[in-house]
């Protein structure tokens, strides 16, 4: 398992545009991809999973990518969350 | 011999053009027990594949009509469809509880739309709630659509 945490600094925290990227670039994987906010963990893979998160500026959120391609899956949504200016 | 009337304008001009009548479709089902779930989530697999086709028409003819931006509304609704924990809960739903499709996708997109609508302090999220509405609606007509077309 690949782990790796962020403090977000986004102003509009995990939403629209950089949430959308988020999710297709973690969908790319086999991986089972998780996000975990303030006790709950979502299924990155899902939009709806990741909205419902209401994950905002300053927050602290661990993503973690469990599989055959998990080195890959994590290396391209830190690459995603660093070019979005999400963390 | 000329007569004069005297009018104030209540419009400033007249348009010919087609009437549309809207219709707004009876989406009522249902609740029904269902045998064969495996059956029953293929119906909705169908159902989710055809709307997704339908708004890929929709927002190719938007983009060219409206422009990129107005466009995008359609790609979210898309990604809803795609989106494994939705189309997932009513999958399971289905497996679960013998339910048919329309009551499973029913139960879910409430669940979803009261969990966005419940952020009353995010304009952004109440935006999504509309999102999930509309996407669910579509869905939700189609599988009728489909359950039309494949009637004997």
């Amino acid at each position: 398992m690949e782990t790796r945490d962020y403090n977000i600094i986004a102003d509009s925290g995990i939403h629209a545009r950089p949430a959308t990227l988020l999710v297709q670039s973690a969908s790319k994987f086999q991986s089972d991809v998780n996000l975990a906010y303030n006790g709950k963990s979502v299924n990155l893979k899902s939009i709806m999973g990741v909205m419902s998160l209401g994950v905002g500026k300053g927050a602290d959120v661990t993503i973690t990518a469990e599989g055959a391609d998990e080195a890959d899956a994590i290396a391209a949504i830190d690459e995603t969350m660093k070019k979005e200016g999400l963390a | 011999m000329t007569k004069e009337l005297k009018g104030i304008a209540a419009s400033d001009g007249i348009a010919v053009a087609k009437a549309y009548l809207l219709v707004e479709p009876d989406l009522s089902f249902d609740q029904k027990t269902i045998t064969d779930t495996d059956a029953e989530v293929a119906r909705l697999k169908d159902a989710t594949k055809a709307s997704h086709d339908d708004l890929q028409l929709i927002r190719d003819k938007a983009k060219e009509s409206l422009g990129e931006e107005e466009a995008q509304v359609f790609d979210a609704h898309m990604m809803i469809l795609d989106d494994p924990e939705f189309t997932g809960a009513i999958e399971s739903k289905i497996t679960d509880e013998k339910v048919n499709a329309e009551q499973a996708l029913d139960d879910v997109s409430k669940m979803f739309i009261a969990t966005f609508e419940g952020m009353t302090d995010n304009p952004y999220m109440q935006e999504r709630a509309a999102d999930v509405k509309d996407v669910s609606k579509r869905l939700m007509s189609t599988c009728w659509v489909l359950s039309c077309l494949t009637q004997p």
